[in-house]
């Protein structure tokens, strides 16, 4: 019964191309939002490759341009602060993690360009932060005074740039030669949303000032308030009284970070719920008015001894061919995207989990919107069809 | 005739009322969208409140400084040394000002924090932004240039900070600064870059006079001339002194750009960071009309095919029609009018959705102090949004409908 319909839906395609239209550009919409939220939920639950309990950023804007001086008041709130009582551990960064702001680089090999981003780390930090080490070792004191900088990579990038081979020792060029130490798990600056990419650190050492650095993080005791900040703001004021100091703790940072990702993600998915009910109205007006001009069809098919269930068969089915026709058609627009790779972070696996999703999501809508037409076309009588005009 | 159209037209929106909830609530939605994402637009570019001059000023707020060798390039907001240079000494602006950009700061009330953004400005900001005080005054010339103390708070920081006591001549403590309040001001919304803050203090109430020297960094400049009409001429007077300004390090920072921007074009040099080119208005108006019309276009589809299917429902009214003589024309003018009125009164309920959602959307407090304002232009670009929604879901429909063979309509088939 399928395959009739199928030809006679195929035959009629002409008269039917607007809802085509119409279900071709809902499907893309929400296959887009579908595959936007899949991709989102990936990136959220990939590892972070860091802790963010118990500890505050201090973000500094000096009044003056001077790098060496700066670096000079710096490292001293650096040593006036790891000996308060509250802090265990005080260490520099370039930006703090969940900012959305960190350096980047695109670091040119024989195995191709990798977009990376980057911060200055001083020594204790990664472990300080739990941070995974996979190969080689941390930063100490035996990377002072190299010629080549020592650097530590996420095993992204190690991946990238040495595939399956053993990054330690291997040099390679970024700004200036760099020699990787060590390779970690990841560390995802820039939060939960953001998508997994390479990293980058390099010593900060606080003797060079070309190794600048804009923030001071701080481990604080566990059950340290929030209200330990007006005399931290007191003693980095007395430090260096013409420089701004803005204080959060990361997971605060992390808080405004998810939540601001959450609404980007939000706001799509309420306008494509909306469209789809509208999608949905309208093919159920469509459907309606079809069925009440198709008496005499319908009415005729009763007559020669189809049961109610055949007819209203007849109806679902049909709008199922119809939709079925327009996810073919989306989907040979829709598959461009994976074939090109335009969208990094979407896997074919994810994409087929969205097709999927969507496929599903749009004929139970249309199956939804055909059923109450269908109700309808059950109820023409024979009679009335054969006495038709 | 069009009395009898628009009757019509009535009678038979209340004929099929499943049809005609679907469409108002198509049209209704989709409008409720469009409004408010013009409206946001709007507020943005020509913003009211205290940036209502908008039309008469520019904005000195980007700069950049390349090195001689080329390889080094900064890039920041101008810095005070440099505006003082360029800016202040302009003879074709009628004001101009100096300011920071908002820095978040931090004061405390009986140990619990309260984040501000603190701008510092000089006193002719106060005469080319137009700010509400609800108390007090602004600081004056004097005031500005000693460097006194001074503060003038957005209305809900008084709140904080003194419930709903008078502000005025309290202190409050920020950043270990202590400053008397002499004004209160209504809050400014976070899209008005240029006066966003919620408190303000002299540029010289600050300790340190370092930022004097530098020529990059933190500061922006305001121009303002007598009328809109005098813009231009004042452009070209910045870009002729820009080009005259030297670094106070020449040999060092040979290559200097800057850029004075409208409020449009603050927005446009977003999505550009070239400052020598011209800031792509033209391409962000052609951006934000593409998405609206790319939104639309599966409501569009939508209508179209209902209101295909509502006309073969009247295939025997118009075969009646045709037979009588009806020329298509009158078909199609017709059916055209009937469903603009629908895209009407679609609208006005749109209309009504969308200052409900600006009232939920403002109580969130999603976007700090924004409260929307509909005024002329919206509302016209809206009239215009439901026009073409209204045409071009009733043209196709129309035009199959006035080809009907009039025999087999008054069969009620087609």
């Amino acid at each position: 019964m399928f395959a009739h319909i199928f030809k006679m839906m195929w035959q009629r395609k002409r008269a039917n191309t607007l809802i085509i239209i119409e279900l071709v550009v809902a499907f893309i919409v929400l296959l887009a939002v579908v595959a936007f939220i899949r991709v989102s939920y990936e990136t959220y639950n990939a590892p972070l490759g860091f802790e963010y309990k118990n500890t505050w950023a201090i973000e500094f804007e000096p009044d003056i341009k001077d790098r060496e001086q700066i670096t000079t008041t710096a490292k001293q709130t650096l040593q006036i602060l790891s000996q308060l009582p509250e802090v265990e551990d005080a260490h520099t960064m370039y930006f703090p993690p969940f900012i959305g702001a960190s350096s980047s680089q695109t670091i040119s090999s024989n195995n191709g360009d990798f977009y990376t981003l980057s911060t200055s780390i001083s020594d204790g930090a990664p472990q300080a932060m739990g941070m995974t080490l996979l190969a080689g070792r941390w930063f100490d004191e035996r990377d002072t005074d190299q010629t080549i900088q020592s650097v530590i990579i996420n095993k992204r990038l190690k991946n990238g740039l040495f595939g399956d081979k053993s990054a330690i020792n291997k040099t390679f060029d970024h700004d200036t030669k760099v020699r990787v130490v060590g390779v970690f798990e990841d560390f995802r600056q820039m939060g939960e949303f953001s998508p997994v990419g390479n990293y980058l650190m390099y010593r900060a050492n606080l003797d060079n000032p070309k190794n600048f650095f804009r923030s001071i993080n701080i481990w604080v005791k566990p059950g340290t308030t929030r209200s330990f900040e007006e005399k931290l703001q007191k003693i980095l004021h007395q430090s260096a009284p013409n420089w701004q100091f803005k204080v959060n703790t990361w997971e605060q940072l992390r808080d405004s970070h998810i939540s601001s990702g959450m609404v980007a993600r939000f706001v799509p998915a309420v306008i494509a719920l909306f469209l789809m009910l509208m999608v949905a109205f309208g093919l159920l007006g469509v459907l309606w008015q079809n069925v009440t001009r198709r008496t005499q069809e319908l009415g005729l098919r009763r007559a020669m001894g189809a049961t109610a269930t055949m007819v209203q068969m007849q109806i679902v089915f049909e709008l199922l061919v119809i939709t079925m026709i327009s996810i073919g058609i989306g989907l040979l627009i829709a598959i461009q995207i994976p074939i090109s790779g335009v969208i990094e972070a979407l896997t074919w696996g994810m994409f087929f989990q969205s097709v999927t999703i969507s496929t599903v999501i749009i004929m139970l809508l249309s199956i939804a919107c055909a059923y109450y037409p269908s109700l309808i076309a059950t109820r023409c009588l024979p009679a009335d069809a054969l006495h038709y005009e | 005739m069009l009395r009898v159209y628009i009757l019509l037209a009535l009678k038979v929106l209340q004929r099929r009322k499943f049809y005609t909830f679907i469409s108002l609530f198509c049209i209704s939605v989709t409008l409720m969208a469009v409004l408010l994402v013009t409206s946001l637009i709007e507020n943005i570019i020509h913003p009211p409140g205290a940036e209502r001059n908008s039309q008469r000023y520019l904005a000195i707020d980007k700069m950049s400084m390349t090195a001689s060798n080329g390889s080094s390039n900064q890039r920041s907001l101008p810095g005070y040394q440099f505006l003082n240079a360029v800016v202040k000494p302009m003879e074709t602006a009628q004001l101009t000002s100096i300011f920071s950009l908002h820095n978040e700061v931090l004061g405390f009330r009986n140990g619990k924090r309260i984040k501000s953004q603190l701008k510092r400005t000089d006193s002719q900001y106060w005469e080319i932004l137009q700010f509400d005080f609800i108390e007090g005054r602004p600081f004056s010339k004097n005031e500005a240039t000693q460097g006194q103390n001074l503060a003038i708070i957005g209305e809900s920081t008084a709140r904080q900070y003194f419930d709903d006591n008078s502000a005025l001549g309290q202190t409050i403590t920020v950043s270990n600064e202590n400053y008397q309040v002499i004004g209160v001001v209504k809050d400014v919304p976070v899209f008005q870059i240029n006066a966003y803050a919620d408190i303000w203090v002299p540029l010289f109430a600050n300790p340190s006079t370092a930022f004097t020297k530098q020529a990059l960094g933190g500061y922006m400049g305001l121009i303002m001339a007598e009328t809109s009409a005098q813009v231009p001429a004042m452009r070209s007077e910045f870009n002729k002194r820009l080009s005259a300004y030297k670094h106070p390090d020449p040999k060092k920072w040979p290559t200097i750009k800057a850029t004075a921007n409208s409020k449009f074009e603050q927005l446009a040099r977003l999505l550009d960071r070239n400052l020598e080119a011209k800031p792509k208005t033209k391409e962000l108006t052609i951006g934000i009309i593409a998405a609206i019309i790319l939104f639309m276009l599966l409501p569009t589809i939508n209508l179209v095919n209902l209101n295909i299917s509502r006309i073969l429902e009247r295939a025997s009214e118009i075969g009646v029609r045709k037979s009588f003589g009806a020329r298509s024309s009158h078909l199609i003018s017709q059916f055209l009018l009937e469903n603009i009125i629908l895209t009407f009164i679609g609208g006005i309920i749109g209309f009504a959705l969308a200052l409900l959602m600006m009232y939920f959307i403002s109580l969130s407090g999603y976007f700090p102090f924004h409260s929307f304002e509909i005024n002329f232009r919206v509302l016209m670009s809206a009239v215009s949004v439901i026009l073409f929604f209204g045409l071009l879901s009733g043209v196709y429909p129309a035009w199959k409908m006035s080809r009907m063979n009039p025999i087999n309509a008054l069969k009620g088939a087609i």
